[in-house]
């Protein structure tokens, strides 16, 4: 059964359609003025450090998001005990990485923190286990 | 179609238009690398060098002839294609989205203004969520198929569930698949309900689908004549059928299902009696893909790519679910339809698409554009991501994985190590890349400082790794040296340079 639009109706529908393709055209119009940076060589460039491409098996910014929640815990932390687990947590991540000089320093402030604490030197001879990676990252951009 | 849904449809498409227009700026320069695949071979075919990634080889790279040749189009014209595409890819994400929607009121018979406004639920997911959205800036074929396979389904299920005077459906089902070649899957999904259900006979499905089989037939002739097999080489670079990917694809499910969780909600057409049906139609179909799917161990693209290509089917169906609840005079369930609709809207609605997101894709493009200027224009490349840095150098190329190389396509999977990140781009031969190359550029091996040694370059795919153990070994031997390529300012990216005798 159809149901026929009152004429008033009617002429908002042509509105809205009218008004649709005139956003849509905008939007193009938006597209076409877009600087793509990949083909200005003028454009700013912000490189990353990726000689430590892939640690494990996540991407690239899975690894960095379990870096920074790492960061965050240590600077976080309110006691020199908790901090000094949580930068030899990112010591070790580092070393895993390969990034042995971010490594070295958050260790030697590990260390610095808790010299004598057996826990946070087991950290620091070890890797970390998934669990302490805090895996289930959110999906990210490599 | 009566007057209130024509004007939830008006509104539905003008919101799309203005998200799609607001998220323009956000959005663009994401061409994604396998877009730039598209790009060179497009280029290619627009020049009269035919549609292949390396001109003189015959090898079909794209998985989808209709958008590269779509992609033709505007190559031949001079139009820049990443403008082309992008252009294309929000043409056919907004019309995948009104289509949703209109498939939704029609199968929701969205009567008041209640169940119009319900069965725009799915269709209205799909325009605040800009996973979805991100893809028509991809320069892939996504929002195209996503388009094409919605149409398709919708006329077979007209055809052979509803009993409804449809048009061409096979012609629709044989485009569909020449967009993206799985959704023979869907056609046979909803064939097979309509078997079970009598409500098409064998006979029928043959004469809709004979005309459009005679033609796909012949395409497969034609494609076996030229390219040497009747299926893409990235169906070969891809393929894999074993437990361990099954895994992996099982937890790639689960991880969509935990990304869109309005999803299993679909599941509530088959109990409305009056979408039980085309419910039933479209659940197996999809159901037969996303076996598929897990056989592959899923997909190493973003966001689930690969089940955007059936979201909006499934939205459609969650359209028409919320249409025909909202249709029931029931307090109750209009407030708990509401409630429902309004979660899952916020959190489609949550932006995930990172600032800086497919940065490496845009350094591998100005990459290629500085290995242009820095090699003469018959050096080989050997690349482990081939799009960008093909597409910008215009360099002859070696597909270390294969998605346009038949020899490396074609080689063992590696069992050693099967992970989600490797998923389709797990195949490899150092040896035959070091054979041909002159150039080998080390996966996204970029960084703002020099790289002094071998070492510094860390593990990009499995097979990444294993090229650079080979690596090692040829420039241990003298053959290949270790250069950085600075490809901006304060830039470099490591290469493997075959030393010239």
């Amino acid at each position: 059964m159809t149901i026929h639009a009152s004429p008033r109706r009617l002429t908002l529908i042509r509105a809205l359609w009218l008004a649709t393709f005139v956003v849509l055209a905008a939007a193009g119009w938006r597209l076409a003025r877009i600087e793509w940076t990949y083909r200005s060589p003028s454009a700013p460039l912000r490189i990353e450090d990726r000689r430590e491409h892939r640690f494990r098996d996540l991407t690239w910014s899975q690894a960095e998001a379990v870096l920074n929640r790492l960061l965050r815990q240590a600077y976080a932390a309110r006691e020199p005990r908790e901090r000094a687990l949580a930068l030899a947590r990112v010591a070790s991540l580092q070393r895993e990485r390969g990034l042995d000089a971010a490594a070295n320093a958050a260790a030697r402030e590990a260390l610095q923190l808790s010299r004598n604490d057996p826990e946070v030197r087991a950290i620091l001879t070890r890797t970390l286990r998934s669990e302490e990676l805090g895996l289930r990252a959110a999906e990210g951009q490599r | 179609m009566n007057a209130t849904s024509k004007l939830a449809l008006a509104c539905l498409a003008l919101a799309t238009a203005v998200v799609v227009a607001y998220r323009v700026p956000s959005l663009a320069d994401h061409i994604q690398d396998d877009g730039f695949i598209y790009f060179r071979i497009a280029e290619n075919a627009a020049r009269g060098l035919g549609p292949v990634f390396n001109p003189g080889e015959r090898v079909d790279a794209a998985t989808s002839p209709v958008w590269m040749w779509l992609l033709a189009v505007p190559a031949r014209l001079g139009v820049s294609l990443d403008v082309a595409a992008s252009l294309l890819g929000i043409v056919a994400a907004f019309a995948a989205i009104l289509l949703c929607a209109f498939w939704a009121l029609e199968l929701g018979a969205a009567a008041s203004a209640a169940a119009s406004a319900a069965a725009l639920l799915g269709a209205l997911l799909l325009a605040v969520d800009d996973r979805f959205l991100t893809y028509a800036f991809s320069g892939m074929e996504t929002p195209l198929c996503a388009l094409a396979w919605l149409w398709g389904v919708r006329a077979l299920v007209r055809a052979w569930i509803q009993r409804l005077p449809t048009r061409g459906a096979g012609w629709w089902a044989l485009l569909a698949a020449l967009v993206r070649p799985e959704f023979v899957l869907l056609v046979v999904g909803v064939g097979l309900v309509a078997m079970v259900r009598r409500s098409a006979r064998p006979v029928d499905l043959m004469r809709t689908l004979l005309p459009a089989l005679v033609v796909g037939v012949a395409y497969l002739a034609a494609h076996t004549a030229y390219f040497g097999s009747p299926v893409p080489n990235t169906w070969y670079a891809k393929k894999a059928s074993d437990w361990a990917h099954a895994r992996i694809g099982l937890s790639y499910v689960a991880g969509f299902v935990r990304g869109y969780p309005w999803v299993p909600l679909i599941l509530a057409a088959v109990f409305i009696r009056s979408l039980r049906a085309v419910g039933f139609a479209v659940l197996v179909a999809l159901l037969l893909f996303v076996a598929h799917v897990v056989r592959l161990g899923g997909d190493h693209f973003e966001f689930h790519r690969v089940f955007l290509h059936v979201l909006p089917l499934a939205a459609a169906l969650l359209g028409a679910s919320a249409a025909r609840v909202a249709a029931a005079p029931v307090v109750w369930r209009g407030v708990a339809l509401s409630a429902v609709g309004l979660a899952v809207v916020v959190h489609a609605g949550k932006p995930r698409v990172q600032p800086r997101a497919f940065e490496w894709v845009r350094h591998a493009a100005r990459l290629g554009a500085t290995l242009a200027q820095t090699y003469p224009a018959d050096t080989r490349l050997g690349l482990f991501a081939v799009g960008a840095t093909g597409y910008t150098s215009g360099l002859p190329v070696v597909d270390a994985l294969g998605i346009a190389d038949p020899y490396v396509a074609r080689r063992d999977l590696s069992h050693e190590h099967v992970c989600h990140l490797d998923i389709g781009h797990e195949r490899g031969d150092p040896q035959y890349v070091l054979e041909r190359a002159d150039v080998v550029v080390f996966f996204a091996a970029y960084a703002p400082v020099r790289f002094e040694s071998l070492d510094e370059i860390r593990d990009g795919f499995y097979s990444h790794k294993k090229f650079v153990a080979a690596a090692k070994e040829a420039v241990a031997n003298g053959a290949f040296v270790l250069r950085n390529i600075e490809f901006g300012p304060g830039a470099y990216w490591a290469v493997l340079e075959r030393r010239s005798s």
